[in-house]
């Protein structure tokens, strides 16, 4: 079944963390980009609501907007506040923080900030957030339920850096930073411009299977392979082999986070000419997951 | 031909397997046992459902012995192929995954040195990761952390995928273990109760927390028997953070949705499970909501005062426990529960009662203002 969502707009953020300069200011892009004055709200909050105020564009979405947030560490800050609330400092926790430790609490901030009564749902996968959070929305879609969709992917920085780079499995040589990417989602037959659609979206078990995919597809030089955080680019490029395609690497300026997946579409939509991206993503057991991007 | 429940597993502190479960709601209202607190200040016992027939050691050990054994209850049950198996597409709920190693591992580190690492081992899906490697499943997996209602709405998008043939089956798995985050998360929020949970009462004074972990396999039946998810709704309500809507508006818009997406009215449900968290503003939202929208309301039923609040896994514990009790022919009660006087019209089931094969719907309501309602069916399909 072939998916075709529209993309109407995309948003994002995305910065480099220095630690001796500590984390970037939020409160004043929270402002800028979602116009509500949020208070007491977390980082990883903080960076829903600016990507997806910066998705929204100061536009008054429809009340029935759904909002589908992923991530692949989720708030980590908050819960690693938690757990030293309880052995380090042995105190009970403070009500704010834990009821900022649930997930979807940046989905409940996004929906009031933004004004909208519809779905929200927090949905991930290990290797591949974005892609996870998409498919849902797509079966919403599919099935006739969701007219309009924020779609977005977050990855809080916290210091110490030490520590968050043992939490994302990095060494000290490698940049890290923080993002939130988000797509405004409508379907197919909104009269609406968009700027692209996502025409596949697609799992496989094995490489066997994602190549009989391909070779159905006949993709040529007018198409890029973006190859995703766990496909390599010498991957890409073998699958490339003798369709014309070029892989496009956009991860290669990126700071290290772990859902790149939306940096992915943007940077294809800004910095392309071609007309279609395929984003593949794979993980260590040899799946893969395929987002298709076509321009309008 | 919309998917079907093939198979389920089960444990809470009501038993280690679906028919333990179900056998015990016939019972008299289960003691929860306690667990102690840590903290100056607080209670020095918290009432707590803690898992049937199993000790407390390595909370990894012990979550790995319970959820392999739930899932292969359920793999059983639905009696799938080795390459079914390995095709499942794997979608996991909980509200707090494998906390409980992650707090046991900092708190060893930390008597070790000063400088440990807390939530050293962060990854939301690592989870699913974990069940699907050591399955071998090879179908697309997803982790849906939305609150009380995430293993819920897990199994709404499963079903909603067969439905659309993207996959072929599904196993939903909702897990939520003790840990002391939560528990002494909800301590801080005080909105456990010290003695019982009294759901809808008008002397309730809070929840009590469980433990439970469920799995479910569902797919296509050429037999089209037992029950499938009929339809399904979910809202997110921005009223507040920690609570519903306390007019009840938000619960009566879902729960409308729910049976639209059905393809029913009020009068084609059989009976409701209710969320029924025995705080009090939380009830209250819930009564006021069914009220409105139900002329007359079908009898209402809650399953928290037999395996606590499972938090994220209660979507699909106590959907298998609610579907396991109509199969057996009868619909839980909770008796002496009285509702407030304000709500006359709202009252619950008190004994179990006879039930025959219909249509039923289940509410979640969680934090982060997540409100789903599913609608279940064991009516042939094309009967209303």
């Amino acid at each position: 079944m072939a998916p075709t969502l529209k993309i109407l707009a995309t948003g994002s953020y995305s910065q480099a963390v220095i630690e001796e300069q500590g984390l970037p200011e939020l409160k004043e892009l929270v402002k800028e980009s979602t116009s509500a004055n949020v208070r007491r709200v977390t980082r990883f909050v903080q960076l829903a609501l600016v990507g997806a105020g910066r998705c929204s564009r100061n536009r008054s979405l429809p009340a029935n907007t759904a909002v589908y947030l992923s991530s692949c560490r989720g708030d980590a800050e908050v819960t690693a506040t938690l757990l030293d609330d309880l052995i380090r400092r042995r105190e009970l926790p403070s009500p704010v923080t834990f009821v900022n430790s649930v997930s979807n609490a940046a989905c409940f901030h996004v929906a009031s900030a933004l004004g909208l009564h519809e779905r929200s749902n927090f949905i991930t996968n290990r290797f591949d957030p974005l892609a996870a959070a998409l498919k849902t929305a797509w079966i919403d879609f599919q099935c006739g339920e969701v007219e309009t969709a924020l779609v977005g992917s977050v990855d809080a920085c916290s210091l110490p850096m030490r520590d968050h780079r043992v939490r994302v499995e990095v060494t000290e040589q490698t940049t890290v930073g923080e993002a939130s990417h988000w797509l405004l989602l409508t379907g197919a037959a909104d009269p609406r411009p968009g700027v692209a659609h996502v025409t596949a979206l697609e799992n496989f078990a094995s490489l066997e299977r994602l190549r009989e995919w391909l070779s159905e597809r006949n993709f040529r030089k007018d198409s890029v392979l973006a190859p995703g955080q766990h496909f390599t680019v010498c991957d890409a490029e073998e699958l490339c082999a003798g369709t014309g395609m070029q892989t496009f690497d956009y991860r290669a300026s990126l700071p290290h986070y772990d859902s790149q997946t939306g940096a992915a579409i943007e940077a294809f939509l800004e910095e392309r000419e071609e007309r279609a991206m395929l984003h593949i993503n794979s993980d260590p057991a040899g799946r893969y997951s395929v987002i298709l991007i076509e321009r309008s | 031909m919309s998917s079907v429940f093939l198979g389920a597993g089960l444990h809470t502190a009501l038993g280690a397997d679906v028919d333990s479960c179900v056998a015990a709601l016939r019972g008299p209202l289960p003691q929860a046992s306690t667990v102690s607190c840590k903290f100056a200040g607080a209670a020095d016992e918290i009432p707590y459902f803690l898992l049937a027939n199993v000790s407390a050691d390595d909370p990894r050990s012990r979550m790995d012995d319970i959820l392999f054994g739930v899932i292969e209850q359920a793999l059983q049950a639905a009696n799938l192929s080795a390459s079914q198996r390995g095709d499942l597409a794997l979608f996991l709920g909980s509200s707090s995954f494998d906390i409980a190693s992650e707090e046991r591992r900092y708190r060893q580190a930390f008597s070790d040195h000063n400088t440990a690492i807390p939530l050293a081992q962060a990854g939301m899906g690592n989870l699913a990761e974990h069940v699907r490697s050591r399955l071998g499943i090879r179908g697309e997996d997803y982790t849906f952390n939305t609150a009380c209602t995430s293993s819920a709405n897990a199994l709404w998008y499963a079903s909603k995928l067969i439905d659309a043939k993207v996959i072929e089956h599904a196993l939903i798995v909702g897990v939520e273990f003790i840990n002391d985050t939560t528990t002494y998360g909800f301590q801080g929020l005080q909105l456990l109760s010290p003695t019982a949970m009294r759901p809808f009462d008008e002397r309730r004074n809070g929840l009590v927390l469980g433990e439970s972990c469920s799995a479910m396999v569902i797919g296509k039946s050429e037999k089209g028997e037992g029950f499938r998810l009929r339809g399904g709704a979910n809202l997110c309500d921005t009223y507040s953070m920690s609570t519903t809507r306390e007019d009840g508006s938000v619960v009566s818009e879902v729960i409308s949705q729910a049976m639209s997406n059905a393809g029913l009215t009020p009068g084609d449900i059989h009976a409701i499970k209710c969320h029924g968290t025995a705080t009090w503003s939380g009830d209250a939202a819930e009564a006021e909501g069914l009220l409105k929208t139900f002329e007359q309301l079908p009898p209402c039923t809650t399953l928290k005062p037999f395996i606590g609040h499972t938090l994220g896994a209660c979507g699909l514990a106590e959907l298998i426990l609610f579907c396991g009790a109509i199969e057996r022919g009868f619909l839980p009660g909770t008796p002496g529960f009285v509702a407030e006087e304000a709500r006359s019209g709202f009252t619950l089931n008190q004994h179990p009662r006879r039930i025959e094969p219909g249509n039923f719907m289940l509410n979640y309501f969680g934090f982060g203002g997540n409100s789903t309602s599913l609608v279940v069916s064991n009516l042939p399909e094309g009967v209303a």
